[in-house]
């Protein structure tokens, strides 16, 4: 089945049920990681994935398929988690540092993060990337988005969004020490 | 259709190191059956809700206030009703409205009704 076919069946009104349960099926998990990364705890992720799934639902008849389905989800899911970053900025802090120490906080104290020393090293120098930056890499590594796809999200040129990539590659590159990691990421 | 519909299905089958890598990296972990739980937690909200019917009052405020209107014009000026309902009406209606409202609503009635009847009966 192409995308199309799938579009027509989210909408229809029979096969409607089916087809978005696949849907849940097919993005929950992926989705779920992109906006963990961005919100940092497991609760406050589960909290925007419903968010983004009931956005997607009642959003799905005024689709137009300008993008594909896939980078429209990730999209809203990304609206959906800066709305929440946004608010949470509004209740509690206002600066960017305090952004990035927050986000360390309340990582550390999420009863869903067990990393070790190593892994916590990683997510503090992802924390100190300047946020484009940080938010292009995650969308490239772990989200395995295309350039493409980044820019269309972030609304950024293809070329912006490289430059952002390889910006935090060697910034990475420069502040680990684990050589597995920085192999990884620049393969 | 563009080239990333094609691939729609080849997209979808991709990515299945993604718990892993996230795990493995950023030490990230999630309870155990989350995704079935939430799964079934989006579509109770989604395609499954029940779908009440809300009146939509504030949408049609004018209406219903033109509705009222007319219900409380009937009852004060309907000639079925004695003159002792309507003072019991207006008195139940003092209990939800402003003290000046009914004032007003009493003097009006007074005015309107009961000299009237005085008139018409000389």
């Amino acid at each position: 089945m192409n995308e199309s076919d799938f579009i027509i069946q989210l909408t229809s009104k029979k096969g409607k049920e089916r087809a978005f349960a696949k849907l849940l099926d097919l993005y929950q998990e992926r989705l779920y990681w992109h906006i963990r990364k961005l919100v940092g705890t497991h609760e406050n992720a589960d909290d925007v994935l419903q968010n983004t799934f009931v956005r997607v639902f009642k959003s799905l008849p005024k689709f137009k398929q300008q993008s594909s389905l896939h980078t429209w989800m990730y999209k809203i899911a990304y609206n959906e988690s800066m709305r929440f970053i946004e608010r949470e900025k509004r209740k509690t802090f206002s600066s960017l540092e305090d952004v990035s120490d927050k986000f360390l906080e309340d990582l550390k104290g999420d009863v869903f993060f067990d990393g070790n020393e190593a892994q916590l090293k990683l997510q503090e120098v992802l924390s100190q990337l300047p946020e484009k930056q940080k938010k292009v890499f995650d969308m490239k590594y772990y989200d395995n988005l295309k350039f493409r796809e980044i820019s269309n999200i972030l609304n950024i040129k293809e070329g912006t969004a490289k430059t952002h990539y390889y910006g935090a590659v060697k910034y990475i590159e420069n502040n680990i020490t684990t050589v597995s990691y920085v192999e990884k990421i620049k393969a | 259709m563009n080239s990333q519909n094609d691939n729609f299905s080849i997209r979808n089958t991709l990515d299945v190191n993604t718990e892993k890598k996230h795990k493995s990296d950023l030490g990230l972990s999630l309870p155990d059956g989350y995704f079935s739980k939430s799964k079934q937690a989006v579509l109770d909200k989604t395609v499954f809700e029940k779908k009440n019917k809300v009146i939509p009052l504030f949408t049609n405020i004018y209406a219903w206030s033109a509705v009222a209107v007319i219900a409380l014009l009937f009852t004060i000026y309907s000639p079925l009703v004695s003159a002792n309902e309507i003072e019991d009406d207006i008195l139940i209606a003092s209990l939800v409205i402003e003290d000046s409202d009914v004032d007003q609503l009493l003097e009006n009635y007074v005015n309107e009704e009961l000299l009237t009847d005085d008139f018409f009966s000389e």
